[in-house]
């Protein structure tokens, strides 16, 4: 077996890996020297594509062609954001990014804006993340301090500022769009598509938005060429991943692997197994968002973008989520749904209204309150939801409800009231 | 212009569109609540989703954010689209009270509306509804109730947009959203209440017109607001007599959608102190007697003094029409310079917006007619010793001009006026005519424009159209009496005597109104034909 390959999390866990001194120590910033001295900015994005690196954030979408897509019109500047609001449940794998390695990710953010002609990058971080500001925003200023950004990057004559900009605590403001109005100072709503970001985005103007994981590789990528990543993983899927694994494993954590590996081992070896012996029930494959699984299907699914796919899941953001035998999966999508309910912007009639109603009803089911057609009503009322808004919020609400509903619906029925005489 | 196939009929639409106003310019109505076309587009009601061919197939898209566009092909009554609108109906009807019975908006809401068509008619919650907040006081005249509102940010949008107040915004997320102020502050900006009539539903209603009246009694004509120059198209709601509101109508050369505050409320005037009856020293008498008594001062006057010693003065308050005629027939009688403008300004608040400082609304008719509106002018022509008879038309002069007038050499004064006001009460003969609610009339805004005004309402009492009064009053002193027997009479008259009118006619008047100004081309040549 070939020696394991860590991109992201080789100083995870290590006391003073996020300081200047540390990365500097570690060969950190040689690449992106290397890169604004000897590269064009288009060779930058040629590498990027080359590695086939698809984006981190949950839809996949290639990075380097998402860079070719941004607009560059003259006199008008052009921006790069980092997606650092990583709300979704069960994922937790951006946050260790930037405790552990926030220069790993500023080296990034600099090689990625002098590809894109960037000379101004925002990084919109979780509300809720403290130690992770605190981090980022300590590298930040170091590297102000040290001429890795600012005027003269690292001597060049390419200038880059980096903001750190705190969220105030809305995982709507994870949807790119609605990222861009907050940053902007306005309410988070999803902005209607199109214009894309990449034409129109931050303040009317070009903008990337990329999410830490998808920029903390571009270091690597151009340190170590495109081929190389390309080389891990499948073809489709290149590359490695942080997977986030939580639940009812004997070892939750965030763990490093290539693409392709098999659920089970990651459950199994990385996460220690299901906690207490228990028979696995469930699982989510890619934050809360995504289909659940069932344990057939466990046995069989590699950790890909074409696997889960053709499961009828999605590979979302790697935030695995285990449940064990006990779990009653009433209990498990009444709770999503209140999240999904709390976290609606209220924007669009459809996600307002139907997040909330499908929880409150859900909730009723669970209570044993419910009505003989619930089951039915519900699969319809997420029918009525998805494809119908502006963003995928309401997506995210009704996936994983049909899949609950349809792939463990005894459990529902169970709850319902009995017939008189049946 | 771009060729588009709605339900596999193509149509051809004008360039620049989307695809509800394309449609609706062929005829097909898409239901919408939260797109209003003089607003930005949001696109978050969900409504207006329709199905629309593309490359990867067909998808389901809101047309108020789909431009109409070459080759667009859409449906928009399929069993999907229609199962979509009724889904989206549900949810927006989930938490609503469905309080029409007490609701103001019943009648002309959008919910009750479009229910007709893409309701369910049956209602699928088991869950008990979100409460919010009822008759929230939001602004001086906006009541709220948060639980109606379908949260379309129209007003929101208005108030961003429109008048750059940023009043009202949508405060919470997902169900628990809701429509409200800054904390502290009020909805209180010179067009607040337009929130009322963009409003689609019974969220923000008119605390002027709540529990007044239901809008099914009411009838509406086509009008314009006199409360200043602007000449804001409107629509006037009346029933039995009395004008309950005016909403404004849409007239892109003028005021767009919109109407201020203060012009919306000027319709009460319209319902307080009508003068109905012809009074002599202002005490009622007989509609003939006062008549006769009035004709007879005149030709007194005319036979003692001569024509020097009678005045009129016309009014800015009064229609093109009525003006016209006093001009025309006073000219006849006693030669052009005896018919003055009025003695003096109207000026109130205004801003860059609709509301001006002339607080007539016909002061540019007068111009046009060729009266002196110069106060000054006037003034002196009244202070003259020698003036022995005044016909004043239609005046709201209640200051100090008159009060001098009246204690240094006192003409006879002869009053047409429609309401019961300081000078009906003092004049020496005082004839009612109607208001501009009560006739057909035209009237020239502020920036040239000319606009008709419809009869909604039977004139009070003995009230006449001026210009018939007018008539009345100077028939004795014609020698070819005039046969006007209805404005389109009059406007035969005036296309005669007024090149700029020539070959129009009253009713073939735009509804929007005909700009007097001339036109880039009038222009051009008339710069040609300068420079030769």
């Amino acid at each position: 077996m070939a020696p394991k390959v860590k991109i992201l999390s080789n100083y995870f866990g290590i006391d003073q890996a996020w300081t200047y001194d540390f990365y500097t120590g570690h060969g950190g910033y040689e690449t992106a020297k290397k890169v604004l001295v000897e590269k064009q900015p288009d060779e930058v994005t040629a590498e990027v594509k080359a590695s086939g690196l698809r984006g981190r954030g949950g839809a996949g979408f290639p990075a380097g062609m998402k860079w070719s897509f941004l607009a560059k019109p003259e006199g008008v500047p052009r921006y790069l954001t980092v997606n650092a609001d990583e709300s979704e449940p069960g994922t937790f794998k951006d946050r260790a990014i930037l405790e552990w390695d926030p220069h790993m990710l500023i080296e990034g953010i600099l090689i990625a804006s002098y590809a894109l002609g960037v000379h101004q990058a925002f990084v919109y971080i979780r509300g809720e993340f403290h130690l992770p500001e605190v981090h980022l925003s300590q590298a930040v200023e170091e590297a102000y301090a040290k001429g890795v950004i600012g005027e003269k990057c690292l001597g060049t004559d390419y200038k880059l500022d980096i903001v750190v900009h705190r969220g105030a605590g809305a995982y709507i403001c994870g949807e790119e769009t609605a990222l861009l109005e907050s940053l902007e100072g306005k309410r988070g709503y999803p902005r209607l598509k199109p214009p894309f970001p990449a034409v129109s985005g931050l303040f009317g103007c070009p903008t990337i938005i990329n999410n830490v994981e998808t920029i903390a590789n571009v270091p690597w990528i151009l340190a170590n060429g495109g081929a190389a990543y390309a080389a891990l993983g499948t073809e489709k899927s290149p590359g490695t991943r942080l997977f986030s694994i939580s639940g009812h494993v004997n070892k939750p954590g965030v763990y490093e692997e290539e693409l392709g590996i098999p659920l089970m081992t990651l459950i199994n070896e990385n996460g220690g197994g299901v906690r207490g012996g228990k028979k696995l029930k469930a699982v989510i494959p890619g934050g809360s968002s995504t289909p659940v699984l069932t344990p057939t299907e466990c046995e069989t699914i590699t950790m890909d973008y074409e696997a889960l796919a053709a499961a009828g899941t999605m590979f979302g953001s790697a935030g695995i989520i285990v449940m064990d035998e006990d779990t009653s999966m009433v209990e498990v999508i009444v709770n999503l749904l209140h999240f999904y309910a709390h976290e609606s912007c209220g924007q669009c009639s459809p996600c307002r209204e139907g997040t909330g109603w499908l929880h409150r009803t859900m909730k009723q089911l669970l209570k044993g309150q419910g009505t003989a057609d619930d089951v039915e009503k519900i699969l319809d009322i997420a029918n009525q939801m998805e494809g119908r808004t502006v963003c995928p919020l309401a997506a995210a609400a009704t996936m994983p409800t049909r899949s609950y509903l349809t792939k463990f619906r005894s459990e529902f029925e169970a709850l319902l009231p009995k017939l008189a005489g049946v | 212009m771009p060729k588009i196939i709605i339900d596999a009929v193509e149509y051809e639409v004008e360039a620049g569109q989307n695809l509800i106003q394309a449609a609706a310019s062929v005829g097909i109505t898409i239901p919408h609540y939260c797109y209003h076309p003089g607003l930005s587009v949001s696109g978050n009601c969900r409504m207006c989703l329709v199905e629309v061919k593309g490359p990867r197939g067909v998808m389901a898209q809101i047309a108020c954010s789909t431009p109409a566009t070459e080759g667009l092909e859409v449906m928009v009554n399929t069993d999907t689209v229609k199962k979509m609108r009724q889904g989206v109906m549900e949810f927006l009807l989930l938490n609503h009270p469905i309080d029409c019975p007490i609701c103001d908006q019943a009648g002309e809401c959008g919910l009750q509306d479009y229910y007709m068509d893409y309701g369910l008619y049956t209602n699928r919650s088991t869950v008990p509804k979100v409460k919010k907040n009822k008759v929230v006081d939001v602004g001086p005249l906006v009541m709220l109730d948060q639980e109606r509102c379908i949260l379309c940010s129209r007003c929101v949008r208005f108030c961003d947009e429109v008048t750059h107040s940023n009043e009202l915004v949508i405060a919470g997320r997902g169900e628990k959203c809701r429509i409200q102020t800054f904390p502290g502050k009020q909805l209180d900006n010179p067009y607040s209440a337009n929130v009322v009539d963009i409003c689609p539903v019974g969220a923000l209603t008119s605390k002027d017109f709540r529990f007044k009246k239901r809008v099914w009694f009411l009838s509406t004509a086509k009008s314009v607001c006199t409360g200043c120059s602007k000449g804001c198209n409107i629509y006037l709601d009346h029933e039995k007599g009395q004008v309950y509101r005016y909403r404004p109508r849409h007239n892109a050369a003028v005021n767009d959608y919109w109407i201020c505050d203060e012009g919306r409320l000027s319709y009460k005037v319209l319902n307080e102190n009508c003068l109905q009856e012809a009074l002599i020293h202002g005490e009622a008498h007989p509609y003939s007697t006062v008549l006769e008594r009035a004709q007879a001062a005149i030709a007194h006057t005319l036979e003692k003094h001569g024509k020097v010693a009678i005045g009129a003065l016309a009014s800015p308050h009064a229609s093109l029409e009525d003006n016209f005629v006093l001009q025309d027939l006073l000219g006849q009688v006693l030669g052009p310079d005896q018919v003055w403008g009025p003695a003096h300004q109207e000026l109130g608040s205004s801003d860059d917006f609709l509301r001006q400082a002339d607080k007539t609304p016909n002061r540019a008719g007068l111009a046009f007619l060729g009266i002196s509106t110069d106060p000054e002018a006037t003034q002196k022509q009244l202070a003259n010793p020698e003036l022995k008879l005044l016909i004043i038309l239609e005046n709201n002069c209640e200051e100090a001009a008159f009060d001098q007038l009246l204690q240094t050499h006192r003409p006879t004064l002869i009053y047409l006026g429609s309401k019961q006001n300081r000078l009906a009460q003092k004049a020496d003969y005082t004839l009612p005519i109607t208001n501009h609610a009560e006739q057909y009339g035209s009237y020239v805004n502020s920036e040239q424009r000319l606009q008709k005004v419809y009869r909604a309402l039977l004139p009070s009492g003995d009230a006449q159209p001026g210009w018939q009064a007018l008539l009345s009053l100077l028939k004795p002193q014609l020698k070819a009496t005039p046969s006007y027997s209805d404005v389109e009479d009059v406007w035969g008259q005036l296309r005669e005597k007024i090149p700029a009118l020539k070959g129009l006619s009253f009713y073939e008047l735009p509804e929007d109104g005909l700009s007097l100004l001339p036109t880039e081309t009038e222009v051009l040549v008339a710069e040609e034909v300068g420079n030769v």
